[in-house]
């Protein structure tokens, strides 16, 4: 074990903990352009002769999206980063397994997805609670607030979090990842009925907390 | 069709911009359709907008760990955390290969095994297996963890200068320790980690002292003394430099430059808010 390496990622640990820094990233800035299938496809490949670099750029193409969708889940960002470390390891250790062609992105959120159902039921066996970073974390100024009415958007935030899981991570997917009904279903191991029935009813709860007051500006 | 059944279909349009025909004929002569198609644009822009916090720190560490050669998961310590919840998971939690149970068996026959080895062997002179010896514990190491639990349990930015600070004075004292007999990616390590305790701990924690946890007189008595240790590793820094062997040069430098900055950034805090 290298101590400095270790001493480096407490520090690195450390400093990232604070409140303060969190919730200060344009989320629409930091992520990647969706990556041509194609070009997905030739990584995928060489991941599965053993190419780390490939596989990098896989993590590099998906990180972001799958961070951003596993903190609306957990509701806490060590959590998230955790389970996307995990995700992507179990996805390098089975590559080999999957079929290049096929739909990875479902795929990979399959494996992230059976991955915070196993810390649920850990919490559960545990009796522990996820704290709430969402909800707590003061928004401040920035070009995320400043683009859509903050009160707007905490309101929103709060409801997300108050939906049961299963309606969230139907509704995330749909909703910020833009996947279609049969690869949410194939995500969630669910029929493609029940993933449009759970997105519907998210939406349609999530839609009272935009307030009349508020729509003079819109079209 | 009823408004209940256009506005159902108005909610269930995931992107609520691309309404069928019917929908918009109904909706333009309708106002509380009209609404709730408002509304539900306005529900896909927020949820394109939810905020989340950045993970970049961790990305780029995780994909140094791919790239690095050998197995991904033992190139990388397991950083304890008292969040409960650290930045790397247990080896065994990321491969889902071991579980508890079979640890704990795999444990126990080790402990057995080891114990019937003792246990054939005494009469002999006592010879320590390398892997079975107990290694000496680093106390910089030991400091670090104890830091970064202290940082863990901290609620105030003042605290948390605090324990940045003696962090970073236990950095250099390290540095100071090994520097003649450690290789230079050894030392540029020790390097990297001052400077991101100092730039990313001490000036982050000082940029967040303000009216509310503190009087002006004790916020400039905190950021002096942070100046002053910031001043003292500078000079120790550059001093190490001139004497030190030609792999820790570059090292001691960088870390003059890192007290060096900081220091900048403290002084225009003061300047800035009048401390």
């Amino acid at each position: 074990m290298n101590l400095w390496t270790s001493a480096h990622d407490l520090v690195t640990v450390a400093t990232t903990n604070s409140p303060e820094r969190l919730l200060n990233v344009p989320r629409a800035e930091e992520t990647p352009a969706p990556t041509p299938a194609s070009e997905e496809n030739e990584w995928l490949a060489a991941a599965q002769l053993g190419d780390r670099a490939a596989f990098a750029r896989v993590v590099q193409a998906y990180w972001d999206r799958m961070f951003r969708w596993l903190f609306h889940l957990t509701h806490d960002r060590h959590r998230a980063e955790d389970l996307t470390q995990e995700t992507f390891l179990k996805a390098l250790a089975a590559i080999k397994s999957f079929r290049v062609g096929s739909n990875f992105r479902a795929w990979l959120y399959r494996i992230a997805h059976n991955n915070f159902v196993n810390l649920k039921r850990g919490d559960k066996r545990r009796a522990g609670s996820l704290p709430d970073e969402s909800l707590t974390a003061d928004l401040g100024p920035g070009p995320v607030v400043e683009a859509e009415d903050s009160e707007t958007l905490k309101r929103v935030t709060a409801a997300i979090a108050e939906l049961p899981s299963d309606f969230r991570t139907a509704l995330l997917l749909r909703a910020d990842e833009g996947m279609n009904f049969k690869d949410i279903s194939v995500v969630l191991g669910i029929t493609e009925e029940t993933a449009r029935w759970r997105v519907f009813k998210a939406r349609q709860k999530l839609v009272k907390y935009i307030s009349d007051d508020e729509l003079e500006e819109d079209d | 069709m009823n408004c209940e059944t256009i506005q159902n279909r108005i909610i269930a349009l995931a992107v609520a911009t691309e309404q069928t025909a019917d929908v918009r004929e109904h909706v333009a002569d309708c106002t509380a359709c009209q609404i709730m198609l408002t509304k539900a644009k306005r529900l896909d822009r927020v949820l394109t907008q939810l905020p989340v916090p950045s993970s970049q720190l961790a990305k780029e560490t995780f994909m140094e760990q791919i790239l690095a050669e050998g197995p991904v998961i033992r190139t990388k310590p397991i950083a304890p955390s008292a969040m409960g919840s650290g930045t790397f998971p247990s080896v065994a939690k990321m491969l889902g290969l071991v579980s508890p149970k079979l640890l704990a068996g795999l444990a126990a026959g080790v402990m057995v095994t080891v114990g019937g080895a003792w246990f054939m062997t005494r009469p002999k002179p006592p010879v320590v297996e390398p892997e079975l010896a107990e290694k000496p514990k680093h106390e910089f190491l030991a400091r670090s963890v104890k830091h970064h639990v202290a940082l863990s349990q901290s609620r105030t930015a003042p605290e948390r200068l605090s324990i940045f600070s003696k962090w970073s004075t236990d950095v250099t004292t390290e540095a100071k320790d090994v520097y003649k007999a450690a290789s230079r990616d050894e030392i540029s390590n020790i390097a990297a980690l001052y400077e991101k305790t100092v730039a990313q701990g001490i000036v982050e924690q000082a940029k967040q002292l303000d009216d509310h946890t503190m009087t002006r007189p004790e916020r400039l008595n905190r950021l002096q003394a942070a100046m002053t240790l910031l001043n003292s590793a500078a000079a120790e820094s550059t001093s190490l430099a001139a004497e030190a062997p030609p792999a820790a040069q570059a090292a001691f430098n960088r870390m003059a430059t890192a007290a060096n900055n900081a220091r900048t950034e403290l002084l225009t805090i003061i300047e800035k808010r009048g401390a």
